[in-house]
């Protein structure tokens, strides 16, 4: 299908500047109809050895955004996903039309998967309940995978979500995040589609009040990502920690939109990035923080750091500030560079080969972000996905 | 007269440079056309080539549009109905010396402060004084001629040096480069040239006073500095304009040239009208100012301190391309009432070792938009390039704004890049103590925004800093409280 041109952004799009879009419109972006037992197959080959001790119990597998109950794990309930009533895979009875709901062109690929799912996993937690699910993507053509989380009063959700792709794959993902009145989302994310594949997100979230929403997030593969967030913090007290690791290699492209808008009084924002570019690879991040004038007491701190790792590698930071209040507190940091030589001297000098050394070092930089999981198991699962990246560097795992 | 006196007087007195000069002057009718593009370069006495040049900048522009990804809002500009060209009645002949000069002119600049005469020898400044579209003096000419120094209007260096304009105009800034400076390519009517001979270090300060006086004509001025290899100079920017309900538009461009081992410091304390506290009229202030160092160990060093101006559009930009050279820009801006600022810096760095530094600070109070925008850019051919950047805005009152836009692009892996900011209010521990060392409010204000300043005004040339410093406290008037 040839998508229309008005719907898609270009590079002249200030906020898509760097993200490869050349070609994007003679891409396949209809789905699959139906799940083949081929399609199933391969689902499985590229799950692996799933589950990990201590893993979580709970998963719900999407096939090109098509809901596997096969691949699923956990309590067998009456529901479409097996896990509760909370949790239920709707189909989709007409499709929006391209960019009908599109207002602005950072939703340019929502509005895609709105006209393309086939339709939405919706995960809702009542007040004061807990919930612990794996979510698992896997794109093996084309797929617009669709969750929608509502989290009520107090709710609280663990969420490990993956993303795995085969070689050539498109996913474009359409997530929705609503927290209720002091809800808690922990989110886990980690992306990993196939060499080749491409990965295009976009993540709409409103907290509400005293509601918090800390999210990891770990990118590594895919010959280009492209990730937009749209966060909103609209409730008094809102909490959010946004910490993303990115692992460039080869002539991958990993572009990120991160804008926060703070939009209530006395609401809070941490976010952290660190991104490694190696051999040719390109890795931009815009982290663009809005305070309104109804934010009074707002709090805002961005520490983006970039590691350049091969010769013809490279690393765009924007860290942005919007600000229309003086009651406020915001601050940013970036900073660009190249391994410390007095590090990389010292661990040579301890006898370790230059190949170790440098894996060390890396994974101690990107060791920040995957430090804030608070499950030990969840680290563990990040940790082994990104051991094959970083040869060498298990020795420094019991430290993080 | 006591400090407090002083002082007092300082902050209660409004934008005093506001009056206007009533002067004869010759204009051209409003209006835009290939027919106004070649009158202004025949009153000029233009060769061909520069007449062709404005052409073929005028014919691009016609093919442009107005940039709209600044963080401002503009009202809709009728180029139509501007005057293109206005300057004082003179005699046939044009003055020889100051004393032939008008009278209400030098009335004018003494108004101002600008040392056009004995004053200059005791200020050590050479100074040329730009009248809305002309030049209308410049001192101690003789002085710099003996050693070598060329400083003089643009229209007399057309005819007194062309071969350096043929060669460098628009090398660094070529008309194509945006709506403004396009503009100004094909309409400039004059503004300042200072060419520094191979290893000359110039004598003294030299400084243009730029004065916008006629009502419904726009400043299209263009100021070209070369300096040559092993050459240094300081030069200094200020600019005034009278209290208008319209909106006047200053569309200037400054190009910077510095050689092998050259070193140009370019300083400017811009006041131009801002507009009433409603934001009724004001300058726009579109400026296109970019530096290109390009030999080895050259240094280029912007230092701004913007005060004035309804909307300030402007982005002192260094190009570095000689190995180990080196960029610098630091800048104060303040956006009061109604004022818009969006303003930063580039710093392209193309040669190895090549190091820049950008200290930027925003203030903002009433209703003012204050932008910091920045672009730091390491090539791959840029081994072992190294930035600083440091910006930080001020906030007072809950109706304004801070914004930072900076853009890092970093694409060899040798290089170092640091960018730190912060945003945030005047410290209330630190005004509490002010207060209760019996010092006002007011005073306290001041005290506290030049201490959040210094980094910035310790890089001006003295007479410079303490005009900015006094600009400051005259600006925030009425911001406290």
């Amino acid at each position: 299908m040839i998508v229309p041109a008005p719907v898609l952004p270009t590079t002249r799009d200030e906020n898509w500047k760097h993200a490869p879009l050349r070609g994007i419109e003679r891409l396949r972006w209809a789905p699959p109809t139906a799940l083949t037992q081929e399609a199933r197959l391969a689902a499985t080959a590229l799950l692996g050895d799933d589950p990990p001790q201590g893993a979580i119990s709970t998963r719900i597998v999407l096939i090109d955004g098509l809901h596997c109950p096969d691949l699923a794990r956990g309590p067998v309930g009456g529901d479409a996903a097996g896990v509760g009533p909370g949790v239920a895979f709707h189909a989709t009875d007409a499709p929006a039309q391209p960019g009908a709901a599109t207002v602005s062109i950072d939703l340019a690929f929502a509005g895609l998967n709105r006209h393309h799912r086939q339709g939405e996993l919706r995960i809702r937690v009542p007040d004061g309940e807990t919930l612990e699910l794996e979510v698992v993507c896997i794109a093996l053509s084309c797929g617009h995978p669709a969750l929608r989380i509502d989290l009520g009063a107090r709710a609280t959700l663990r969420l490990f979500e993956r993303h795995i792709g085969a070689t050539g794959s498109l996913a474009n993902l359409a997530l929705s995040v609503q927290l209720g009145h002091g809800a808690r989302l922990e989110h886990a994310r980690l992306l990993q589609p196939a060499d080749g594949a491409r990965h295009f997100e976009t993540l709409e979230a409103v907290v509400g009040a005293d509601a918090q929403h800390r999210m990891i997030q770990v990118t590594s593969g895919a010959a280009a990502t492209r990730s937009t967030a749209l966060v909103a913090l609209e409730g008094a007290g809102a909490d959010l920690g946004w910490h993303t690791a990115v692992l460039g290699a080869g002539t991958q492209t990993h572009d990120a939109y991160v804008r926060v808008t703070h939009d209530a009084p006395a609401v809070r924002t941490e976010q952290g990035f660190r991104g490694i570019a190696a051999d040719r690879s390109r890795i931009a991040f815009n982290g663009h923080m809005r305070v309104t004038a109804r934010a009074p007491g707002a709090h805002s701190a961005q520490t983006l750091r970039g590691l350049t790792a091969g010769a013809a590698a490279e690393i765009d930071l924007r860290p942005q500030l919007e600000i229309d209040i003086d009651d406020v507190r915001a601050s940013h940091g970036a900073t660009i560079g190249k391994l410390d030589a007095d590090m990389l001297f010292y661990l040579l000098s301890r006898g370790l080969d230059p190949a170790t050394a440098d894996s060390l070092l890396k994974w101690a930089f990107i060791a920040d972000v995957i430090a804030r999981l608070s499950d030990p198991a969840w680290r563990s699962r990040f940790e082994d996905a990104l051991a094959p990246l970083l040869p060498g560097a298990h020795a420094a795992r019991s430290l993080t | 007269m006591s400090n407090d006196t002083q002082l007092e007087e300082l902050v209660s007195r409004g934008y005093q440079h506001g009056f206007v000069t009533d002067i004869e002057s010759d204009s051209l009718p409003p209006g835009l056309d290939e027919d106004v593009v070649r009158a202004i370069s025949r009153i000029k006495g233009e060769p061909s080539f520069l007449t062709e040049w404005r052409l073929k900048a005028y014919r691009h522009w016609l093919t442009m549009h107005e940039p709209t990804w600044a963080h401002v809002r503009v009202q809709p500009i009728d180029y139509q109905a501007i005057s293109y060209y206005s300057a004082p009645k003179q005699k046939t002949d044009g003055p020889k010396s100051l004393d032939e000069v008008d009278p209400k002119l030098l009335e004018t600049y003494a108004k101002l402060g600008v040392p056009l005469h004995e004053r200059a020898r005791l200020a050590g400044v050479a100074v040329d004084a730009v009248f809305d579209s002309v030049s209308v003096a410049t001192t101690f000419k003789d002085r710099l001629h003996k050693a070598g120094v060329v400083f003089c209007p643009f229209s007399e260096a057309i005819h007194s040096h062309p071969e350096l304009l043929e060669r460098y105009l628009g090398t660094v800034i070529p008309h194509t480069d945006n709506f403004y400076a396009c503009l100004n390519s094909a309409v400039f009517s004059d503004g300042s040239f200072v060419y520094i001979p191979k290893g000359v270090r110039c004598p003294m300060e030299l400084s243009t006073y730029f004065r916008i006086n006629a009502a419904k004509t726009g400043q299209f001025e263009r100021t070209l500095i070369i300096a040559d290899e092993g050459s240094h100079v300081s030069y200094l920017e200020g600019c005034t304009a009278p209290m208008r309900d319209e909106n006047q538009l200053h569309a200037a461009v400054v190009e910077l040239i510095a050689e092998h081992d050259a070193q140009i410091k370019y300083s400017t304390v811009q006041n131009w009208y801002p507009g009433d506290e409603n934001g009724v009229g004001g300058i726009y202030n579109f400026v296109t100012k970019r530096g290109d160092c390009r030999g080895r160990n050259s240094r280029i060093s912007w230092t701004q301190v913007e005060t004035g101006s309804a909307i300030t559009w402007k982005y002192p930009s260094c190009v570095l391309r000689g190995d180990n050279s080196v960029g610098e820009f630091y800048s104060v801006a303040l956006a009061n009432h109604c004022q818009q600022a969006d303003t930063g810096t580039k710093m392209i760095h193309i040669g190895a070792n090549t190091r820049s530094t950008i200290v930027s600070k925003g203030i903002s109070a009433g209703r003012g938009q204050n932008t910091y925008r920045g672009l730091v850019k390491i090539l791959p051919t840029a081994h072992g390039a190294r930035n600083f950047t440091q910006c930080d805005s001020l906030l007072m009152g809950a109706r304004c704004g801070a914004h930072t836009f900076p853009n890092v692009e970093v694409r060899n892996p040798t290089a170092t890049v640091e960018h730190e900011a912060s945003t945030s209010r005047i410290s209330e521990d630190q005004l509490f103590y002010c207060l209760q060392r019996g010092i006002s409010q007011e005073d306290a204000v001041n005290m506290i925004v030049n201490g959040f300043c210094k980094s910035v005004f310790k890089e001006l040339p003295m007479e410079f800093a303490v005009e900015a410093q006094n600009l400051l406290a005259v600006s925030l008037e009425g911001a406290v409280g």
